[in-house]
C-alpha cells in the first residue's frame, strides 16, 4: 500500500488483479460447480448451497509480500496486509439475490454472520467488509451470482469517516446517529419506500446517486453478531422486497453496489457505541437508459451532484412491486 | 448450518456451508428424479414388452 499524504489515505496497489478472470463464456465459468469431465472451476463439487473462497487474485492477502518500494517519510509503503474472500450465493450460473426465496436469503445472512465473526476474530483485522458488485455497468468481471468481503488491518478511509461522525453525535448526545436518522426519516415518511417489524428501506435525506438505498435494522443491533433468528429472518424478508423492486422499476435488472456497514472488529461495543448495521445499496441508474457517472466534480471535488430529489425516487420505489403485502 | 472447512491445492481456504432445508429438498429431488427415471424405465420396458413379437 502507499500513503497518499495529500489524502491521507492508503492506496492498495494489487498489480497482479490486471489478469484476472474477465467476462468468460458461461460455459467456462470459474465459479460454476466442476461438473464430470468438465474443467475444473473454483469448487472442486458438483453441486453446493454457499461456498466462500479466498479470492486468486487478492487486493490484500493474509502472508502480504514487503512493498517491492522503500517508502520515504512523506511516500510511507506498508504491506497490503488483510484477507480477500468471495461468497457464491448459488450454484446456478444464472440466478441473481433477487430471485432467491427469503429462506435463501436468511441462510445467505448467516453465512455472512460467519464470516464477519470467524474473520473479524483475527487479531490482525480491524474492519470486516461485505459488499456485491452487480451487473456490468459496475464492472463485473464474471456474472456468477457472487459477492466479496475484504476484511482489512486498516480502517478504510469512509469507514474511519463514518465512524467519526458516529463518535462526534455520540460525545454530543449520548445517543446512535443512525438511531437518530431512522427516528427523523420515520417521521417524515416521505423517503420511506419498505418497512417490516425488524427493518427499514429508504432513500436517505442526503442520498449521492437518485436509488441510492439505505436498510437499517430498526433495533439499535450495531453487527451481524448481534442478529437473533427473528432478525435475520425479517432482514431477509425486506431485502426480498427490495432487490424485486430494484429489478421491477425498469424492466430488467439492476445493476448495483451494496455494501455493509457494521461495528468494526477491532473493538467492543464500549469502543464503538454508534456503529449501527445498515446496508447502503448505490445503483448507478438515473434512468432506465442513463447511468450517474462519478465525473469530474464527484471524482475530482468530493462533492456528489444528484440530479433528482429522494422523495420522489422513494416515491417510486414506494408505488413498484412487490410491496411486503404482495409476498 | 452445516460447515465444512477445506483447504484448495494452492493452500487458499474453501469452505462449505450446506443448509438442512435446502439438503433435505435437493434429496427429495433426486428421489424424485429417482423415482421418475425409474418409471420411465419401467415404462419403456412394458412399452418394449407390448411390442415384442
Amino acid at each position: 500500500m502507499r500513503w497518499n499524504p495529500v489524502m491521507a489515505e492508503w492506496v492498495v496497489t494489487a498489480t497482479h488483479r490486471q489478469d484476472r478472470t474477465f467476462l468468460p463464456p458461461a460455459d467456462y465459468c470459474p465459479l460454476c460447480p466442476t461438473s464430470e469431465g468438465g474443467f475444473p472451476t473454483e469448487v472442486p463439487r458438483s453441486e453446493y448451497d454457499f461456498v466462500v473462497f479466498e479470492n486468486k487474485f487478492p487486493s490484500l492477502m493474509k502472508n502480504a509480500p514487503e512493498p517491492s518500494f522503500e517508502g520515504t517519510e512523506l511516500f510511507p509503503v506498508q504491506s497490503s496486509q488483510g484477507i480477500c474472500e468471495v461468497v457464491l450465493y448459488s450454484s446456478d450460473h444464472k440466478s441473481t439475490l433477487t430471485e432467491m426465496p427469503v429462506e435463501k436469503l436468511a441462510q445467505l445472512i448467516k453465512v455472512w454472520r460467519d464470516r464477519y465473526e470467524q474473520l473479524g476474530a483475527r487479531d490482525e483485522i480491524r474492519y470486516v467488509f461485505i459488499f456485491e458488485n452487480k451487473g456490468e455497468a459496475i464492472g463485473v468481471t464474471i456474472h456468477h451470482p457472487h459477492g466479496q468481503i475484504y476484511a482489512f488491518s486498516h480502517m478504510p478511509p469512509r469507514i474511519e469517516r463514518e465512524l467519526q461522525s458516529e463518535a462526534d453525535h455520540f460525545a454530543r448526545t449520548h445517543r446512535c446517529l443512525h438511531c437518530d436518522i431512522i427516528q427523523e426519516e420515520r417521521a417524515d415518511g416521505r423517503r420511506v419506500f419498505a418497512e417490516n417489524d425488524g427493518f427499514i428501506a429508504l432513500i436517505p435525506f442526503y442520498a449521492r446517486y437518485p436509488y441510492e438505498t439505505h436498510v437499517y435494522s430498526l433495533q439499535h443491533l450495531p453487527s451481524l453478531a448481534s442478529f437473533s433468528e427473528e432478525d435475520e429472518w425479517q432482514l431477509a424478508n425486506l431485502l426480498h422486497v427490495v432487490l424485486n423492486k430494484f429489478d421491477n422499476l425498469f424492466g430488467f435488472s439492476l445493476p448495483y453496489m451494496m455494501v455493509m456497514h457494521q461495528r468494526p472488529t477491532d473493538g467492543d461495543e464500549s469502543a464503538y457505541p454508534g456503529s449501527h448495521f445498515h446496508i447502503e445499496f448505490y445503483p448507478p441508474n438515473r434512468t432506465a437508459e442513463k447511468l450517474k457517472y462519478l465525473a469530474g466534480c464527484e471524482s475530482g471535488a468530493g462533492t456528489f451532484v444528484n440530479d433528482t430529489l429522494p422523495e420522489e425516487k422513494a416515491a417510486e420505489l414506494r408505488a413498484t412491486k412487490p410491496t411486503l403485502e404482495d409476498l | 448450518m452445516h460447515k465444512e472447512v477445506t483447504v484448495k491445492e494452492d493452500g487458499r481456504l474453501l469452505v462449505y456451508y450446506t443448509f438442512e432445508s435446502a439438503r433435505a429438498s435437493r434429496s427429495a429431488a433426486a428421489d424424485n428424479a429417482h423415482a421418475d427415471s425409474k418409471t420411465r424405465a419401467e415404462m419403456v420396458k412394458a412399452q418394449n414388452q407390448e411390442t415384442l413379437p
